[in-house]
């Protein structure tokens, strides 16, 4: 009280905030009644510190306090609610007890304090506060949404808690007081009138959130209860205790918690929450048959933590039996707190489900569970044995009972609780599966796969030895003429053909050829076809002169001068559509997946088995990638298994025919490993609410397509090859309500399906969506003007973010000083708070800076109108971006979340300034300045992966930010990054499209939150090495705070143990999260792949995009460990041995001196490994920044498959050919297309229209022979000297040419997750290399071409 | 029979090699339970790392005190080991603590190979080392006598 009469302070005077703050803390005592023993447990644990951690202990130790007192009370009979209501409130550090001394403790509050909780006021965020400037330090706003209670009603409820303990009143708002004083004088500028937002840049397309994303279920929000700082297992960090953390209680003398360990050193004002303080004992549920509902997660809890945290405290040992067992539940570990002494997780879980039958508020019900009395081993089977065993127990009142019902993937109606929850789930407890009209559970159409016989190994070798004339140099115009006009039939990659063949079959497959050279046949294909290849041959002719040639403007006649101008008219028309395009990037077009299947599954077929295994001589053979792309390799399963593999573009191996040995992969020398897509947006995803989840008794493994039905009621897991029962409930089908084939089952008919979780895989209720944005509002970033921009984006998509009626938002900006917005519900305007205090960060006021969004909405929009003219014209420069991110962390600790973090320049000050490391010209060669310069961003990032918090950073720099240091912070929280080298609203409008197109889309997207992936693979492999931004856990157990949708992952494998069990081996990847709606889901998915003994199996097995991609993974590594020239010749070896080791392995009559022989399936390989020798990341010729080829890096760990193999190997279209006649389809649009060219000058005609899709950039190169007609219809310019140079759209005209290519443009950019840079590149342009530097195949100054880095492997492999 | 500087250094040597089959030992365990899943590498990196400064140091506290006593094949004998470890210590990865292990990295395989395999050289090299102090023990103090 006094504190809050004291006058203004300055804001930097540290000093004198702490001593006021410590004079309301000394007055503490005097106004709480509640016994000495409460009294003193909020601060007892802050006791031993600073003056100033008494102090903040106590401003917002003092508030939870009461709420661990309504804990107390109502977990000894008190109704439901005040479970409730404690959760949300309980936002500070009070420990959870860790034995049973401190829980008499806590329920020796007085009983005076109990009534005063009323039942009702479980609305924390609605809270009404009696002086209005003052935020009492209230509930976490956003966590608790409880059916029966108003608004209203917990508003009166608040104020009976605040007014029926007179003497708690003062004290809350004493802290609060002095913490008012603490505002800058700044703060009183908020009230600014609302500035004139900056339009937002016009999206380039219209992208919307994924179109999974789906919808609410707003009567299911009842079911979860707030209870996110209480009852999770998030506690403090006891970081600082190294060997354990050990729960062990101390006996302090205060009788307080025993604290397990500070978290940080210093908690600030609002610290985390108080945890439930409640026993074991209190909390037996009223009704016997929940009574040991608590348990199967309690003690799974314990089972997963107790091995990390030694022995548990005595009580809980006693009470749960220690789980010995050695794989605890795999998925159970939402929680992740590795940290979290065991006791606390349990003691959550019984509050949260024990609710009294008399509640409707819906406290989920778990399904009962069994077995109190666990034994040890018995742990991981809990999750379908439970449910099972012990039906009976649940309850029928609880008709919200089960914890999140289906709000289904894209619409699914969930269907009747009541329905869901059968009371006896023997009987009737089957799957209720979620089935929504259009969007069929079982994923029928997707259709099979197409079964290759297996081919025999002979084929390799049985293949005509190539024609020993193709020798040394290149095939002269000549004797191409002879060789090449091959009939129509023979052209594999669907090169020119005549129309006559055009439509007829998709992909002829080859049937003889070896060197496919997909020719036109010459003579009669004047108009529509490429001229023979002698007179465009630049891209492999002899080498020097003609590939220096190439880089010139262009030498008349060779390149460009080989179309005849007249010969515009598309050579891609004679094609089919081209079906894998088709597959691999539409991918986020809704629909696109079943579909594509059909063709891609034709298209394979007809690809064919013969095409495995031919060699391909890559001396000669220059046509390797066909218009439609490359083909994406498939599985050959064996013909028992009708059944679906994993998507590609989800799941994809390596290597499609797994070696049987390590010997025989070692002789193979190819890499073997996974590159997993698991959150990518699907139109398609049958989703099953169930309440038995089947799983393998051992390792745990989903059931899945691929295990083997030993009879009807048992199952042999395809990874441990272990003999299960089955449920009966698995073998109901609910459609025809009948027992039957096991086999009619989703679970059993799609690799890829998500399950509704029950309450064993949650370790606390579902935390809500929680967003923290963290704005650079330095000099630097004020300058460039993103902050109007994000502003404003943000305000378009406010509604969009994903989440419930518990979202909850805070922002914080920061220079040198830290700015917190006060947001709480109530007040006139946004209170900013100034913390200058870097080097111990704490909070100003203990709640209200993260907010939830419905209930302040209008404050929140109020800030974002308001920001930007905020910090207009700050001069400050420094940033303090590590005090702030540490902020954010204890901000967010309590429930997790992901912070989006701006920054735009290197942070200087407070923890975690950086230096710049640049050395002018050495673009990062140095592998010390690839690396992080201080592991406080690692530490940091680690602190927040265990408090289920993900940073994503998006850098906005000019200058040098060190973003190896600060990706750090991204990388290990299972964060992503976005880098937008030099951005500026005005000077670098390229990117401000990006940007805009990328914030929309992140903002919007999908989003899982306190996610855990585990990676099972079959018996005798094991995963070596993972790649991508997470933090591993153990060996097959990725943390990811968040995941979403755009995140890939890759993982090295090893083969342990020979693989003769079975004749495939399948990997299974599953990923538990919660969904943005606070329901916990598994989305499992499972891949299948042959074994083979033969080493020709093998190669043409091989799936070279996949080997590429992992190659990429694997050469970052290299490169930070080693040096970046190391991870070079890694990659120049990786192809050399791969393809020395298929050239051992075929007959030597084959073989000769002058030919690189390489499968078909490998024929990509040594391009690839070239466009790797030349990109950002690993070139070592250009003069890239550091910042960008550490991004680049980066992208190679995280890039999905196909877009990283697109950044890679861009894709080249010929815009001037676009055709209709296999259109791509795009709901009832038909969209022309063009085949993809390979990256080689030779492609480049004058007379045409290219555009170069890199993935992040589009660039649309014109040629400057392009008609005037053209330049008219797609530019509106009468003729190609009155084009702009560096156009960054393309006008919208009326007509057909300019629609078509616009149509085809924007398709490109749509089916892509990412905002593209757009740019029209004049041939004569100053900007040219932008678009030529892509061109791979071409030699440049100081980098191969093509045709010389095959000369020079075959250098390097003759010695 | 006397009582020797060597010998007494031997004697020290004995009991601070038993300390340190100890923590090799312990280090192997670790490893193994890293593997098994057992524990978080978090927690297991927090608990490893203060031991390594404290291991090398013992180590080399003795093998300067063998040093002082002239025992030149024994301090040659422990040479190769110090060299190991200040090259180990050298290139350990970017980190404010003391330590070599990195939580994030810990679980890639070749590091938890390499770590497993160091600690049974390890313990191999110190029980071995174990027993010729013994042996060595007695040498100087028998041979002191004559």
């Amino acid at each position: 009280m006094e504190g809050s009469g004291q006058p203004q302070k300055n804001p930097q005077d540290l000093g004198s905030m702490n001593y006021s703050i410590a004079a309301g803390q000394t007055k503490i005592p005097n106004f709480v009644p509640n016994g000495p023993v409460s009294g003193a447990t909020p601060f007892s644990h802050w006791s031993g510190d600073s003056n100033r951690m008494q102090t903040a202990g106590n401003i917002n130790g003092y508030m939870p306090h009461g709420h661990v007192s309504s804990v107390a009370n109502t977990s000894v009979g008190g109704p439901i609610n005040n479970f409730r209501q404690s959760f949300p409130t309980a936002t500070s550090t009070q420990p959870l007890p860790v034995n049973g001394s401190k829980a008499s403790h806590n329920y020796s509050l007085p009983p005076t304090m109990g009534p005063q909780q009323i039942p009702g006021n479980n609305l924390p965020g609605t809270q009404s506060r009696p002086p209005p400037q003052i935020p009492l330090p209230g509930a976490l706003p956003s966590l608790s949404v409880t059916s029966n209670t108003s608004n209203q009603g917990f508003i009166s409820n608040f104020d009976n808690r605040t007014t029926g303990r007179p003497n708690e009143l003062p004290v809350p708002f004493h802290g609060q007081g002095q913490y008012s004083h603490q505002v800058n004088p700044l703060m009183q500028k908020t009230p600014i009138q609302t500035p004139g937002n900056s339009e937002p840049s016009s999206e380039k397309s219209s992208r919307g959130p994924s179109p999974v994303s789906g919808s609410t279920i707003d009567a299911l929000e009842s079911q979860f209860t707030p209870g996110h700082g209480a009852s999770s297992p998030q506690f403090p960090l006891n970081r600082g205790s190294p060997l354990s953390g050990s729960p062990l209680p101390s006996t302090s003398p205060s009788g307080t918690p025993p604290r397990v360990s500070q978290p940080q050193p210093q908690p600030g004002p609002s610290g985390l929450p108080p945890r439930m303080a409640a026993p074991f004992q209190f909390t037996q549920p009223p009704i016997p048959g929940h009574q040991h509902q608590g348990h199967p997660a309690a003690e799974a809890y314990t089972a997963q933590h107790q091995s990390r945290f030694g022995p548990p405290p005595p009580m809980l040992a006693s009470s749960v039996p220690r789980s010995s067992a050695p794989a605890p539940p795999s998925e159970m570990l939402p929680g992740s707190n590795h940290q979290a002494p065991p006791v606390r997780g349990s003691t959550p879980h019984q509050f949260y489900w024990s609710s009294p039958p008399s509640s409707s508020v819906g406290a989920p019900q778990p399904p009962a569970s069994n077995n109190q009395g666990f034994s040890p081993g018995s742990i991981s089977n809990t999750p379908m044995h439970s449910v099972n065993s012990n039906p009976s127990n649940t309850p029928v009142a609880s008709s919200a009972g089960m914890p999140p019902v289906a709000s289904s993937l894209s619409g699914f109606p969930p269907t009747s609780n009541t329905s869901k929850f059968p009371p006896s789930s023997n009987t009737s407890g089957f799957p209720q599966l979620s089935n929504a009209p259009g969007l069929p559970l079982v994923s029928g159409p997707i259709p099979a796969m197409p079964r290759f016989p297996p081919a025999p190994a002979s084929t390799g070798g049985g293949l005509p030895p190539p024609p020993t004339s193709s020798a040394p140099g290149f095939p002269p115009a000549a004797s191409n003429a002879h060789r090449y006009p091959l009939p129509p039939t023979l052209a594999y990659s669907g090169y020119p053909r005549p129309p006559a063949s055009g439509g007829s079959s998709p992909l002829p497959p080859p049937t003889s050829s070896p060197f496919g050279y997909p020719n036109p046949p010459p003579p009669s294909n004047a108009g529509g076809v490429r001229p023979p290849y002698g007179s465009n041959i630049s891209g492999l002719p002899p080498p020097v002169s003609q590939v220096v040639g190439q880089m010139g403007p262009s030498p008349p006649g060779i390149p460009y001068g080989a179309m005849p101008p007249g010969s515009t008219q598309t050579t891609t028309s004679k094609y089919p559509t081209p079906q894998y395009m088709q597959a691999t990037t539409q991918q986020m077009v809704p629909g696109a997946y079943p579909n594509n299947m059909n063709n891609m599954t034709q298209s394979m077929s007809q690809l064919g088995v013969q095409d495995s295994h031919r060699s391909v001589n890559l001396l000669n053979e220059r046509h390797l990638i066909s218009p439609e792309g490359v083909e994406t390799a498939k599985p050959t399963l064996p013909h028992d298994f009708k059944k679906v593999n994993c998507n590609p573009d989800i799941f994809r191996c390596t290597l499609n025919a797994i070696p049987q040995t390590s010997s025989l992969l070692n002789k193979a020398r190819l890499p073997l490993g996974i590159l997993i897509h698991p959150f990518k947006d699907l139109s398609q995803l049958p989703v099953i609410q169930s309440s038995v989840i089947v799983r393998c008794r051992s390792c745990r493994t989903y059931i899945n397509p691929f295990v083997v039905f030993v009879d009807q009621r048992r199952w042999k897991c395809n990874l441990c090859f272990r003999v299960n029962e089955l449920p009966d409930e698995f073998s109901f089908d609910p459609v025809t309500k009948t027992y039957g084939d096991p086999q009619r089952r989703p679970e059993v008919k799609s690799a890829t399906i998500e399950f509704i979780a029950p309450s064993e895989y949650m370790l606390r209720p579902p935390q809500p969506a929680v967003y923290l944005y963290l704005l650079d509002v330095s000099f630097n970033a004020v300058e460039t003007g993103y902050l109007s921009q994000f502003c404003q984006i943000l305000l378009d998509e406010l509604d969009k973010l994903p989440g419930d009626a518990r979202t909850t938002i805070g922002f914080l900006c920061y220079d040198r000083s830290l700015y917190y917005f006060n947001l709480a519900e109530g007040l006139s305007q946004p209170q900013m708070l100034v913390v200058p205090d870097l080097e111990d960060p704490f909070l100003p006021c203990p709640d209200n800076l993260l907010v939830n969004l419905h209930e302040s909405k209008e404050l929140v929009i109020e800030l974002l109108n308001q920001l930007p003219t905020l910090f207009e014209g700050n001069h400050e420069t420094g940033s303090a971006l590590g005090a702030a991110l540490q902020s954010a962390h204890k901000l967010m600790g309590p429930t997790g979340g992901r912070v989006t973090v701006m920054q735009t320049c290197l942070p200087t000050v407070g923890p975690g300034a950086l230096e710049n490391r640049e050395v002018s010209g050495d673009s990062g060669k140095n592998v010390a300045h690839i690396g992080p310069a201080t592991d406080f961003y690692k530490k940091l990032s680690l602190d927040c992966s265990a408090q289920q918090i993900a940073v994503d950073l998006f850098m906005l720099n000019g200058q040098y930010a060190d973003l190896a240091s600060l990706s750090c912070i991204s990388k290990y929280s299972a964060g992503c990054i976005y880098y937008y080298p030099s951005f500026h609203t005005v000077r670098n409008p390229g990117l401000v499209d990006k940007f805009d197109t990328d914030l929309r889309r992140y903002l919007t997207r999908k989003i899982g939150f306190e996610s855990v992936m585990r990676i099972r693979c079959t018996r005798g492999l094991s995963i070596h090495t993972f790649h991508g931004n997470f933090f591993v856990r153990s060996t097959d157990l990725l943390s990811l705070p968040n995941i979403n949708p755009d995140a890939g992952f890759g993982m090295q494998m090893s083969i342990e143990d020979n693989l003769q069990d079975s004749s495939t081996i399948s990997f299974q990847a599953a990923l538990l999260y919660t969904s943005s709606k606070g329901e916990r889901r598994i989305r499992v998915h499972t891949l299948c792949v042959p074994v083979t003994n033969q080493i020709s199996d093998v190669f043409a097995g091989a799936d070279q995009q996949a080997i590429a991609a992992l190659l990429a993974k694997m050469a970052v590594d290299r490169s930070l460990n080693s040096a970046i020239s190391d991870a070079r010749d890694a990659m120049m070896n990786a192809s050399l041995d791969a393809l020395g080791a298929y050239a051992q392995q075929i007959p030597s009559s084959q073989r000769s001196s002058n030919t690189i022989l390489a499968p078909q399936s490998l024929r990509l390989m040594p391009m690839y490994m070239l466009a790797m020798l030349k990109s950002v990341a690993f070139s070592l010729a250009g003069s890239s920044k550091v910042d960008t080829r550490v991004f680049a890096m980066q992208q190679c760990k995280v890039l999905p498959l196909c877009n990283l193999v697109q950044m890679l190997y861009p894709h080249l279209y010929p815009l001037h050919k676009l055709s209709d006649e296999n259109p791509i389809k795009r709901g009832k649009e038909e969209i022309p297309s063009a085949g993809i060219l390979q990256l080689s000058s030779a492609n480049i005609e004058r007379t045409g229209l290219f555009l170069m899709d890199t993935g992040e950039a589009m660039y649309l190169l014109v040629g400057s022979a392009v008609g005037d007609q053209v330049c008219q219809a797609v530019f509106d310019k009468p003729n190609f000297a009155s084009i702009q140079d560096g156009m960054m759209d393309l006008p919208e005209l009326e007509n057909p040419t300019s629609e078509r290519i616009r149509s085809f443009v924007n398709y490109l950019m749509d089916s892509r997750p990412n905002g593209v840079i757009f740019l029209v590149i004049r041939d004569d342009s100053k900007h040219r290399h932008l678009f030529f530097q892509h061109m791979l195949e071409d030699r440049t100054e100081n980098s191969m071409s093509y045709y010389e880095f095959l000369q020079f492997l075959q250098g390097k492999a003759k010695g | 029979m006397a009582f020797t500087f060597a010998a007494f250094c031997y004697i020290l040597a004995l009991i601070l090699t038993a300390v340190l089959i100890f923590f090799v030992i312990f280090h192997i365990i670790a490893f193994d339970e890293l593997k098994t899943d057992y524990k978080n590498p978090i927690d297991q990196c927090n608990s490893l790392n203060p031991l390594v400064i404290p291991e090398y140091a013992i180590h080399v506290f003795f093998t300067v005190l063998f040093l002082f006593a002239g025992q030149i094949g024994t301090v040659i004998f422990n040479l190769p080991l110090i060299v190991y470890h200040v090259r180990r210590y050298l290139n350990r990865p970017v980190m404010s603590g003391m330590g070599l292990y990195d939580p994030t990295t810990i679980m890639n395989a070749d590091e938890l190979g390499r770590a497993q395999k160091e600690g049974w050289v390890k313990l191999g090299f110190y029980l071995i080392s174990f027993f010729y102090y013994l042996y060595s023990m007695i040498y100087v103090l028998v041979s002191s006598t004559a």
